[in-house]
């Protein structure tokens, strides 16, 4: 996937989980914890993803792999924290679903 | 309870949950965690979860928190930005990220029923803290 597909399913997701969290009576609270969290997941995997494409050049083997382990990770907890507010909203709506 | 033996006591509990919920799959004693609860599985280690849990304390899981995101602060006080930190801090900042996500889940969860608490630990806290505990525990004492 590209970095530009990456950062649009990242932003599909987060609009997903901030209207699912509106309509299903989530706490602003708890929807701007997630929100800044998968904020700084996304910016952080936009790093790890620039060191990853440049690890052909010169980075150890070893690191370039955590590098791009790391950056899985990252994408993987954005998957995350919007899932957790989705079930949040779908058990405040009555496990109807956001 | 320090935010080292939170974590401690989160390892442990992932590894003793997971280690009996194998047991009673295998022997067919139960198919989930609800099942689990009933099992003799759970039975032998009721006593450790419940003195582990009892421990867990939501202000536990905010002392934790709050610890790994100064941590965070710190090295982020070295560099402009995430984008400019060297590779070996931009790892560490990873470690703390992925396990501050694993809290914040957590604390916007807000799951207090035993079979979910279980399945949170074994399937989200074990794996996160076995990938980054090496990493964030020599950071966070």
């Amino acid at each position: 996937m590209s970095q530009a597909n990456e950062g649009a399913v990242a932003l599909g997701v987060v609009i997903t989980a901030l209207c699912a969290a509106c309509y299903g009576g989530v706490p602003a609270s708890d929807v701007k914890l997630e929100a800044t969290q998968i904020k700084k997941n996304v910016e952080t995997a936009q790093a790890l993803h620039a060191r990853c494409v440049d690890a052909g050049a010169g980075v150890a083997a070893g690191i370039a792999d955590a590098l791009c382990a790391a950056e899985m990770r990252a994408l993987a907890d954005i998957e995350q924290n919007a899932d957790t507010l989705l079930k949040k909203a779908g058990a405040a709506d009555g496990g109807g679903g956001g | 309870m320090g935010v080292a033996d939170t974590i401690e006591a989160l390892l442990q509990l992932g590894i003793s949950a997971k280690d009996a919920f194998t047991k009673a799959q295998s022997n067919k004693t139960a198919t989930d965690w609800v099942t689990f609860l009933g099992s003799p599985e759970f039975a032998g280690i009721e006593d450790d979860v419940t003195n582990l849990v009892g421990k867990l304390t939501q202000g536990d899981l905010d002392a934790a928190l709050g610890a790994v995101r100064q941590k965070e602060a710190a090295l982020l006080a070295s560099a402009p930005s995430v984008a400019q930190l060297p590779n070996d801090k931009l790892l560490q900042y990873s470690d703390l990220l992925h396990t501050e996500s694993l809290l914040v889940n957590r604390k916007v969860a807000s799951v207090t029923a035993t079979a979910e608490a279980l399945s949170w630990v074994v399937n989200e806290a074990l794996p996160t803290l076995l990938t980054a505990a090496k990493m964030i525990l020599p950071l966070l004492l």
